[in-house]
Order: C-alpha cells, then sequence, then structure tokens
C-alpha cells in the first residue's frame, strides 16, 4: 500500500507542475497575455489544460481513495506473462507510452518521495493520453457523420460509374452532402486536377475549409480554393473549389482545360447564367477531351432538364436528410395599400406575432433561432426595426440582418451564437435560402416573397420587382429549419397561394441581359455564336439580339458585318474580367495616360459603394462628408474617398476612425485598391500599362527586399493566425441588435489602431503593397486639376457611353428635389437620390437657362446603371457639359450649322452657328485623336503621345467656358432603338465615317505606319499657334480643309507633324483649292440612311 | 520490454517527420491503415514515435495532429502532442487495429478486442467488462 497525504502533495504541488508543465516561452506568468489582441497560444493553452486535469486526478485521487494505492508505479518492478500482459499492479501498464526518464527523478527534485514523482509522473501521462482519445474520438465522430451521410452508402457507386462514363449526374436535395463528399470520392479513388465549381464564392471558401477539414488537410492545400481576390492554391493542390466565373475566365485562356481532369459542376440546378453557360460549353469540350471528366451535381428539382441534356449519362440520385418540418399557414392580408402611390409598405405586426407565439410555445430553455425571409433591404429594416422594441422589453431575442448591402463585419455576425435563454432572429432576403447556411435555426418565417432583378427588354433597364417566390424556392425556405433538428416553418400566404405559385424560379438566361455573355461567348475564340448555341434552355431571340445590338453600340462588337466579330476594342475589353463599359474606362485611361485615376474609378465602379446605407440617414455624417463629394459625380467623389483614404492609411494611421466618422465601409476601399492592381497587372499583361521597373519597385534593393520578405512573412503569419481563430465562434451580447452589434468591434479597432504592432491582416497588406511611392502617385494622381478632370470626364463619358440621358426642362435644382433624366429608351428616370449630385450639388446641373433654353451650362448626365425599384433611377451619375456628347457619340447630324443632332436623341442647337462650326472642328479633333490614340495602344505603338488630346480637350473646355457657347438641348422623344447611319453628316448630305479603329489596327499591323521620330520636337507653342487660328470663325471650306487634313494625316503618316501644319496654315492662306494630293474626304459612301 | 530505449529519439523522429513537410516526396511514405474490427480507413505513417516528451515502445500508426496548426517555431522539437496515433497492430494476432476503446485495449501492450476476449481469464476482469461488451454486442448484431 502507498500512501500520499494531501498536504504533502501541496507541498510539492509547484516544484512538480514547474517540471513537467512549464509554461510556454513567452507568456508571462501575471496572467497578462501580450498577444495580439489577447488571445492566448494554442500551447499555452494546451498546457493549462494539462494541468487541469492533472489537478483533478489528484483531487479525485484523494477524494475517493484518500490518497492510498496499490499502485507502485514502477514500471521496472513489472512482471509480463508470455503474452505480454502485466502480473502485477502499476498503474503505467495502462499508458501506451512512456517518458525517456521514466521514474528517474532529477536531481533538483530529490526532496520529493520518488513514489508521489513516479504517481505525478503517471497523471501526467494519463492527461498527455487523454489529449490523444480526444483527438481520436474526434476523428471518429468525423469519419461516423460521414458514414451517415445519405451520399455515402453510394460512394463506390459513384467512383465505377465515372471510369465507364465520361458524364455524370448527381442528383440530391439539401444536406445529401453531395457537395462535400463526392470530391473527396474522387481524391480517394485517386485522381488530380479535380475543379469544383460553385455559384457563389463564398461556397467555394466555406467549402474548401470543410473538405480539406475532413480530409485530414486543413493546414496543407491539396484542398484549396480560387475566388476573385484570393487562392490558396499551390502546386500540391488536387481539389480545387473555384466560381463559375473563374472557371469560365480559364476558358478563355485554356480552351481545353488541360489541368483539370475531372470537373464537377456543381449546384446547376440554381440555373446562373454562368452554370448554363458552362454546361453548355463543357458538354462540347468532353467530345473534344475522351479523357476528361464531367460530373454535374445539382438538386433533384429539374433534373429532367439535365437528363435530357446529356442523354445517356447515368444519373445517381441521392435522397436529401432533413429533420421533419411542420408547416403552418398564416395567411395574412396582402398590400393593404395597393392603390396608393407610395410603395406597398409592409407590415410588421405578422412577424412580431409570429415571434409571441413562438414565446408563448416554446420554453426559452430549448434552443433555436429564427430566421425570417423578407423581400428586400427597405422591408428588412422595417420589421427589424419594429422586433427591436418587442426584444428590448422582453429581453428573449437579439434582432440581426443579413443582406448583401451589409457589411462583411455585420454580416458575419449572423453566425455568432446567442446567449443561453435568448434567441437570435435573423431577418434576410433570400441570400440566406441557399449561399448562406446558419446552423441552429428551428423556426422559418416565410413572407413568401422576394425581389428579383429583371432585365426589362427594350428600355435597357434593370428593374427589381417584387414576386411571390417559386415552389422550389419555398421548400428551400422551409428547408433550413430543419438542417439541426426538427423544426417548424411559419408561412405567411395561404395554401391556396402556395399551389397557385410557380414550379421553379425563372432561370437567369430567361431574366437578365444578355451582352456580358454573349461577349464572353463569342470571345472564346471558339467561333461560337449565342444565336446558335444549344443552350440546355434557348433564350429568348429578342432578348439575345438586344444585347448584339447593345455591344454594337459599344462598338465592342462590329456592326458591319454578319458574322459576330469584336473590333480591336472589344477584343480587348474581353480580356478584362470587368463589365463593357468599366473595360472601356480603363483602356482610354490607358490612351490618355491616366491611369491611376481610372483605375480607381473603374474599381469603384466595380464594388458597391463605399458609402454605408445607414450612414444615408444620420444627419451628422452626411454632413461631415460633404467636403468629399464633387459636384462633378460620382466617380470624382469616389476618387477624392480614396485618395483620403489612403492617405489616412499611410501617414495618419488613423483611416479606421475616419472611415466610420464619414460613413464608409473599409472593406469596399480595400476591395478598390486590391481590385486597382488586379486591373493594373491585366493591363500590365496585356501591353497598355508598362510594369514598373525593379529601379522603381525597389526591388533591385536589396535591404528593400529583405525588408519585404520580413513583412510577407509577417503577412503570413497573420493570416493564418486570423485564420484559425475565425473558428471560434463568438456569443453575441444579448442588448445588442443590429444597429448596435458593431459597437464593441468598432471600439477594438479603434483602440488597435492607436497601436501600430497590432495592426490587422488587411492593414498589414495594404502597407506591403503600397509602398511610399505609390502612395505619393496616388496623393499626387488623385489630386485632379481642372484641366485632367476634363481629360477624365471625357474618358468616362467614353467608357459608360451610350448610357448618357437628357435632364427633364421643367426640374427644380434643390435640395430634396426629385430631379429627372430622360435616357435614349427610358424616358423620366429619377437622378438616384443617394448620388453626390442629387444629395449635395443639385445646383451644379441647373442649367439656368434663358427662355429659349439657351445656356451656356447645359450638362448631360452619363450614369452607371438604370435600376428600376419603386421608380426607374439611374446611378453613378456623372454630369458633362453637353457638348461632350459629341465626343462620344456615334452619329452626329449637323443641320444648317445651329443645330446637331445626337445618336437621333439629343438635339443641340447653337444661338450662333460659328459657334457650332469651331466646335464641331474641335470635336472631329478630338474624336480622331481619340481613335488614333486608341488604335496604336491596341497593337502595342509606341508613337502615340497624348499632350495632343489633352491640350485639344482642354480647349475645347476653355473655348465653351470662355466664349460662353450658348446652346439650348432639346430631346427627340422617339428614339429609334436601332441607330444607323453611324457618322458625322454634314448639311449638304455628306458623311464623314470617321477612321475606324480597326482599319487603323490593321493598317498599324501591317507597319504601314512608321515612326514618328519627330513627335518629342512637338511644342506646346505650336500647338497654341494651331488652335489661335481656329479661333476665328471659320468658314465651311475650312472645316472641310482642316477635315482633308485630318484625313491625309492618316493617310501619309510618315509626313511629319510640324509639315503638316506648315501645310495646313498655307491651306487657310490660300483659302482654297489646294487639293492637289489629299484624296477627297467627303465621298458618298454606302451607308444606310434611315 | 519495460526498457527504455536509449535516447536517440530526436534523429528517430526526423526520419518519420520530414516526409510530411518536405517539398520532395519521392517515395510515398503512407501506407493505408485499417483496422481490422471496425473497419476505419486512413493514410498514415507506420513506425515508432518516439518524441522528445515520451514514446510509443512499439511501431504504431500515426498522422500529424490533423487539427492543429503546424508549429510554427522550426526550431522546436516535436511533442506528442504534434501527433495522432490511429492505431497499432496487436501484439497477439499482429493485425492492425485501431486505438477505439471498442476495438482495442492497451494493458502493457496492445490487444484486440478478439484477443482479448479469447484469452479473458488472464486479465483483470474490471478492466476488461467495457470492451468485452461492446465486443460481444457487435458479433451478435452481425
Amino acid at each position: 500500500m502507498y500512501s500520499v497525504t494531501q498536504e504533502e502533495y501541496e507541498k510539492h504541488r509547484g516544484a512538480l507542475f514547474r517540471h513537467f508543465l512549464p509554461d510556454e516561452p513567452g507568456t508571462s506568468r501575471d496572467g497578462y497575455n501580450g498577444n495580439r489582441r489577447g488571445e492566448k497560444s494554442a500551447a499555452q493553452e494546451l498546457i493549462e489544460t494539462k494541468r487541469k486535469s492533472v489537478q483533478s486526478y489528484f483531487t479525485r485521487f484523494f477524494r475517493e481513495r484518500k490518497g492510498e494505492t496499490n499502485d507502485h508505479f514502477d514500471l521496472k518492478r513489472v512482471k509480463y506473462d508470455d503474452l505480454g500482459i502485466p502480473q502485477d499492479t502499476g498503474g503505467l501498464n495502462r499508458l501506451r507510452f512512456k517518458g525517456e526518464n521514466l521514474g528517474i527523478v532529477p536531481t533538483q527534485l530529490n526532496h520529493i518521495p520518488p513514489w508521489l514523482y513516479r504517481h505525478f509522473e503517471y497523471a501526467h501521462y494519463v492527461a498527455l493520453q487523454f489529449n490523444q482519445h480526444q483527438k481520436f474520438q474526434k476523428l471518429q465522430k468525423l469519419r461516423k457523420l460521414q458514414k451517415e451521410l445519405p451520399i455515402a452508402e453510394r460512394a463506390t457507386e459513384i467512383v465505377e460509374l465515372l471510369k465507364t462514363n465520361q458524364v455524370l449526374i448527381v442528383a440530391g436535395d439539401t444536406g445529401c452532402g453531395k457537395s462535400t463528399q463526392v470530391p473527396q470520392y474522387l481524391l480517394k479513388a485517386g485522381y488530380t486536377g479535380v475543379a469544383c465549381t460553385q455559384p457563389r464564392r463564398i461556397a467555394c471558401t466555406a467549402l474548401a475549409r470543410r473538405v480539406a477539414f475532413e480530409t485530414l488537410n486543413q493546414y496543407g492545400s491539396e484542398v484549396a480554393f480560387q475566388i476573385r481576390f484570393e487562392t490558396t492554391k499551390s502546386q500540391r493542390t488536387k481539389l480545387l473549389f473555384l466560381t463559375e466565373g473563374l472557371l469560365l475566365r480559364q476558358m478563355e485562356k485554356d480552351s481545353l482545360l488541360e489541368k483539370y481532369n475531372v470537373i464537377i459542376l456543381d449546384e446547376v440546378h440554381e440555373r446562373h447564367l454562368t452554370s448554363d453557360l458552362l454546361i453548355g460549353l463543357l458538354r462540347d469540350l468532353c467530345s473534344k477531351r475522351e479523357d476528361l471528366k464531367l460530373i454535374l451535381m445539382s438538386a433533384t428539382i429539374n433534373l429532367d432538364l439535365f437528363k435530357g441534356y446529356f442523354e445517356g449519362a447515368p444519373v445517381v440520385q441521392v435522397p436529401g436528410r432533413l429533420f421533419p418540418i411542420d408547416v403552418r399557414w398564416h395567411p395574412i392580408k396582402q398590400f393593404i395599400d395597393q392603390s396608393e402611390k407610395k410603395t406597398h409598405k409592409i407590415d410588421p405586426e405578422p412577424y412580431l406575432r409570429i415571434l409571441e407565439l413562438i414565446d408563448k410555445q416554446f420554453p426559452s430553455t430549448q434552443r433555436g433561432d429564427a430566421l425570417i425571409f423578407l423581400n428586400g433591404v427597405a422591408e428588412i429594416s422595417m420589421v427589424a426595426e419594429h422586433l427591436k422594441n418587442y426584444a428590448e422589453q422582453t429581453k428573449g431575442w437579439i434582432i440581426l440582418m443579413l443582406h448583401s448591402t451589409l457589411s462583411v463585419e455585420e454580416q458575419d455576425k449572423v453566425f455568432d451564437q446567442s446567449p443561453t435563454g435568448v434567441r437570435k432572429c435573423i431577418l434576410s432576403t433570400n441570400v440566406a435560402e441557399t449561399s448562406v447556411t446558419i446552423d441552429g435555426i428551428r423556426f422559418v418565417i416565410d413572407s413568401g416573397k422576394v425581389n428579383l432583378i429583371k432585365h426589362e427588354p427594350g428600355t435597357g433597364t434593370q428593374k427589381l420587382t417584387e414576386f411571390w417566390v417559386s415552389k422550389a424556392s419555398a421548400n428551400q425556405r422551409k428547408g433550413r429549419a430543419g438542417r439541426t433538428g426538427p423544426g417548424i416553418c411559419y408561412r405567411l400566404y395561404s395554401q391556396e397561394q402556395f399551389e397557385k405559385m410557380e414550379d421553379f424560379t425563372q432561370s437567369e438566361i430567361n431574366r437578365v441581359s444578355l451582352q456580358e455573355m454573349s461577349l464572353k461567348m463569342i470571345s472564346l475564340n471558339l467561333g461560337l455564336d449565342p444565336r446558335t448555341f444549344p443552350f440546355i434552355e434557348k433564350p429568348s431571340e429578342d432578348v439575345l439580339n438586344e444585347g448584339l445590338e447593345i455591344l454594337k453600340f459599344q462598338r465592342v462588337l462590329r456592326s458591319d458585318r454578319d458574322l459576330l466579330t469584336l473590333t480591336a476594342l472589344g477584343n480587348m475589353v474581353s480580356k478584362l474580367p470587368v463589365e463593357v463599359p468599366i473595360a472601356k474606362m480603363l483602356v482610354y485611361g490607358c490612351v490618355v495616360d491616366e491611369i491611376e485615376v481610372m483605375l480607381t474609378v473603374a474599381a469603384g465602379l466595380s464594388v458597391q459603394s463605399p458609402f454605408t446605407n445607414r450612414s444615408y440617414r444620420e444627419l451628422e455624417i452626411v454632413e461631415r462628408r460633404a467636403s468629399l463629394t464633387s459636384p462633378m459625380g460620382d466617380p470624382f467623389t469616389l476618387i477624392a474617398v480614396f485618395r483620403e483614404w489612403v492617405l489616412q492609411k499611410a501617414y495618419e494611421g488613423s483611416a479606421r476612425r475616419w472611415t466610420m466618422e464619414n460613413g464608409i465601409d473599409e472593406h469596399r476601399l480595400y476591395e478598390i485598391s486590391k481590385l486597382r492592381s488586379q486591373y493594373r497587372q491585366i493591363l500590365e499583361d496585356a501591353g497598355l500599362v508598362e510594369k514598373a521597373s525593379a529601379a522603381e519597385t525597389g526591388e533591385d534593393d536589396s535591404r528593400q527586399r529583405r525588408i519585404d520578405q520580413g513583412e510577407k512573412r509577417k503577412l503570413y503569419d497573420l493570416k493564418r493566425s486570423q485564420r484559425n481563430n475565425d473558428r471560434r465562434q463568438k456569443v453575441l451580447n444579448a442588448n445588442k441588435h443590429f444597429d448596435k452589434i458593431l459597437e464593441d468591434k468598432e471600439e477594438e479597432d479603434l483602440e488597435a489602431e492607436k497601436d501600430p504592432l497590432k495592426a490587422d491582416v488587411k492593414t498589414v497588406e495594404f502597407l506591403l503593397s503600397h509602398k511610399q511611392r505609390d502612395v505619393e502617385t496616388i496623393r499626387k494622381s488623385h489630386k485632379i486639376s481642372r484641366r485632367t478632370a476634363e481629360v477624365v470626364r471625357v474618358i468616362i463619358a467614353a467608357g459608360l457611353y451610350p448610357n448618357f440621358s437628357i435632364l427633364d426642362p421643367v426640374n427644380k435644382y434643390g435640395y430634396g428635389q426629385e430631379m429627372f433624366a430622360h435616357t435614349r429608351l427610358k424616358p423620366f428616370a429619377q437622378i438616384h437620390p443617394n448620388s453626390s449630385i442629387a444629395q449635395y450639388h443639385p445646383e451644379s446641373i441647373d442649367p439656368r437657362q434663358s427662355s429659349e433654353g439657351f445656356s451656356q451650362l447645359h450638362q448631360v448626365p452619363f450614369y452607371g446603371l438604370l435600376l428600376e425599384t419603386t421608380k426607374p433611377y439611374i446611378c453613378n451619375v456623372m454630369p458633362v457639359p453637353a457638348v461632350y456628347a459629341l465626343l462620344v457619340a456615334q452619329k452626329i447630324v449637323i443641320e444648317d450649322w445651329t443645330e446637331l443632332i445626337v445618336d437621333d436623341f439629343l438635339e443641340l442647337k447653337f444661338r450662333k452657328s460659328e459657334d457650332c462650326r469651331s466646335i464641331i472642328l474641335d470635336v472631329k479633333e478630338i474624336r480622331y485623336e481619340l481613335t488614333k490614340g486608341l488604335a496604336s495602344k491596341l497593337v502595342g505603338e509606341e508613337g502615340f503621345s497624348s499632350r495632343r488630346l489633352t491640350k485639344y480637350i482642354d480647349l475645347l473646355n476653355q473655348s465653351i467656358v470662355d466664349k460662353g457657347i450658348e446652346l439650348s438641348v432639346k430631346r427627340n422623344v422617339h428614339p429609334p432603338k436601332v441607330l444607323t447611319g453611324i457618322g458625322i453628316h454634314s448639311p449638304d448630305g455628306g458623311i464623314d465615317k470617321e477612321e475606324d479603329v480597326d482599319d487603323l489596327v490593321q493598317r498599324f499591323e501591317k507597319n504601314d505606319v512608321t515612326t514618328h521620330d519627330d513627335r518629342d520636337e512637338e511644342d506646346q507653342k505650336v500647338l497654341d499657334e494651331l488652335r489661335s487660328d481656329v479661333m476665328c470663325p471659320p468658314t465651311r471650306d475650312m472645316v472641310e480643309d482642316a477635315e482633308k487634313l485630318e484625313k491625309k494625316k492618316k493617310e501619309v503618316p510618315k509626313e511629319s507633324y510640324y509639315e503638316k501644319l506648315l501645310k495646313r496654315q498655307k491651306a487657310k492662306e490660300d483659302k482654297g483649292d489646294d487639293k492637289d494630293m489629299k484624296k477627297p474626304k467627303l465621298e458618298p459612301i454606302d451607308v444606310k440612311e434611315e | 520490454m519495460s526498457e527504455q530505449q536509449p535516447s536517440t529519439s530526436s534523429e528517430k523522429e526526423k526520419i518519420s517527420d520530414e516526409p510530411i513537410t518536405n517539398q520532395e516526396q519521392l517515395i510515398d511514405p503512407f501506407i493505408d491503415f485499417e483496422c481490422h474490427i471496425c473497419r476505419m480507413k486512413e493514410r498514415s505513417l507506420f513506425g515508432e514515435l518516439k518524441v522528445v516528451d515520451g514514446s510509443y515502445d512499439s511501431p504504431v500508426y500515426f498522422i500529424r495532429d490533423p487539427f492543429k496548426p503546424p508549429s510554427k517555431d522550426r526550431i522546436k522539437k516535436p511533442c506528442l502532442d504534434d501527433f495522432l496515433v490511429l492505431g497499432a497492430p496487436c501484439s497477439a494476432c499482429n493485425q492492425p487495429v485501431c486505438m477505439s476503446d471498442a476495438c482495442s485495449l492497451f494493458f502493457g501492450t496492445n490487444f484486440c478486442a478478439p484477443c482479448v476476449s479469447r484469452e479473458r481469464r488472464r486479465f483483470p476482469p474490471q478492466l476488461i467488462r467495457g470492451i468485452i461488451t461492446k465486443y460481444e454486442a457487435k458479433q451478435s448484431s452481425k
């Protein structure tokens, strides 16, 4: 019998603990954890757990066995039989592992009785073994869960089928495990190069993380994801989750997708535009690549469609797994005030009643959260406000919101846990239907409504309208209640209504405009024609043709050929992963050497507005940020905001505070800065901008390189530790609802910002990618002079074209006034009240016209998007002087030198005929320079200098401002849908078709154009001289001469500029006929007149 | 067999540890481990696991702890907690068996459930009660 008293143990305890379980190096004793954001290192945590378990072992030993035992804890004394079974007691027999110096008491612990030492050693190993045991159980549990998934039974079948078939369809409903398991089966079967597409970025990252965890490769890179900005891919990656759009983009470079052996298209039943296109393309690819395997994974709802499209492909159908869900119908009266002009406001009362019902029927001790599906942000805010009052009274609920315009931090809050006794109630749009899965939902409250964006053919409008959901999505919503346990779905509509609903939600291809998709198809260079492509579901021919027309309007598709061919510009545009207008801006930005600013504008237009939704309602913030806004419109506001942020970030170190004070979502700015560098990369690859040299980036400096390396290492560590931290679920504060949830975080951030050592991942990343030099570039380039501003305006307009509008003549320009603008196809669109113009600078677009409508100040607003919600709105508005429309328009008809009709839509009437002539002259000059610059950029010609173009634009602006050219603006109420007769039409019926970019490009490529060697001699003075000539009212002959000269410039390009200039001056002096060496400019051309 | 091995542990550890982190995996060090009782199947390493704070005295099937990020600290020697032992051969029948309570028992050395059941008279009864009940329940359900 061995024994030890508690006193004896207590006496030696400290020394033993210090010996066996010392603190992690770097952890200070006083309990202060100096780590970033105060968290303990995982190793230290493990040590503390072990200490606790040793301590509790001894506590139990004293309590249950009174400190007595027969175990001698001495391995040396144990006898074993022939099987190795011990014939003697001694606790160590039950331990799987042993220390090296087992039982040998180290000298510094000589004062401790050897038996106690050995006993403590035993307890310590028990703790180690317990840790092993826990990890093993975790693994066991994981494998058990996997085995229990409905799809697990079919694992071998799936792998076998894939051996003999090229295409396989796996159909299974929510919870069957297809997305996580099927890729793993492939990995186990030895496939490498597996790509799995997802419609959403968030699904890519989440699935990659989950599958990596399940394959025990959580910290390796065998399973990786790739989304727009981020990838975890490495050479060792065998399975890659990526977005559909990204796979499509990869097809552009590698049309056979040779790096993949298996392609899995997941969630094809959602019928997104890209997935529809991919299905078609990959079906085609299968016939080209016999070794490629294709797996389609879909829900069971519209399985027949896919079966029919892939004839003969085997189908593996798996039941879903959901807990039983009780459906309760609570129909409410729909649309109480439908007759009123104001939109039908949602009545929050029924939602409140359901919450009350839940409180009544289920004790708060039973866990389970609620999820409310509503159609839009406005409805969510309204109901949330109402429910918050209730929640504040009862203290039983935390009200949260989830929709895509929230900041990422706010969105993440829905995943946090509510404290015991309190339920969370999440009000969500349909993002929670498929994209976002929240655990622990027991109650679903379904309004039955959804807001869908629908392209309205014929007007170019994106219309956001409220619809009844389809049966498929109503059931999907219901299913959200049964993921973790039995649930209840409250439907706020009647069963009859449910019966009336459509079976499926209309697929995207039937709902949206098809121009971007058409462009993508054509740019794949596979000779595809969207009009004849065998889509899984044929899109409407009208919508398709309209899309093609728009592409022609945007000059990315050649309008003069039947076969769909991209223009040189279109070719470049399709290489940039952005919408056409933004791509065009970038390309033109390169032409005029304003790439820094254009990168910001383009990036800014590709992401959501950096101003938070909420900030528009807070008067203080709205006033504070007034100085950032620009009367030149939203793009310029964006430039100012970005500049200020970069400076705050780089020099002040108080960007977080600044963004909060100005109601700005910093994430959007990070996105912009990332997009900027991505776009720059693309432009560099395309040869449009030059790569920064090593000397410029500091890469030739070994010291700098070392610093960078260190920083990169730090960033990598930070990212990793953050990723690991993210896994911990946080608990919500019961008193903080949707409007207050970020308070703690904000305070913490502000606190952290004071200490540069606590910089978060994003800041480090930002500082690493923005060196002093880059920040200085932004600081300088984004402070826009008047002169640059004009150029930038023209470039943005060129990108946005044909999206321009005409202000309504009866508008009142004041704060809070509704201002209407007529677009070509949609009259009476309103300037969005949140735009810089409407909110801060309405007076700046007031033409203050005379009674006949003449004014020097007429402007036409260009816009990024025409979106119809309750009303048609134009967003991202940028007004420019009306004359600028002439610079980008395709068709200008000159009527007797006072009136110009632009694109059969905008009518400009000049008070004086000479103004009109001079303007036309300037305009032609600029247009030609722009075309030429574009062409030389597109073929990579070095010779073009933007100085002249900049100068011309400046002069045009000056002449508008200084000379005070007065004109009136009218609109053609019924402009034709399709524009015919492109070119500049003179009053005498001649049409100046202008130089086509493509012809120029071709000519450049044939090397017809030789060096522009004497460009450098160009002198500002010469230019000024030239322009001063033009200032005298030119006669028609003069205009023609100028045109001829222009033409000649193109045709006899060897002629130096100076020579041309001389000739031109001579021509003017002669006032007449030196047509000897020029071809007639105005030849009758076979252009279709309307 | 109760004797401690002289401490060559750190060297041995390197052999078993390197292939996981090393870039060039010329020979795949991983083998398939399958428990002959519960059919649990994992890719794992096989060999002696000896690290600074303890060792297994017979070869085991093990992997790097998959639930914990690999140590940032390259100097730090690996310890038992950096690994997860999946199983070991049964010392009686030599078949691989996993660490689950229902499949194996460690008493002096590793035994699988069928061997424990067969040799039950040689074990202290209270020690093997659990595994025997689980094993017999499983046998009868088959």
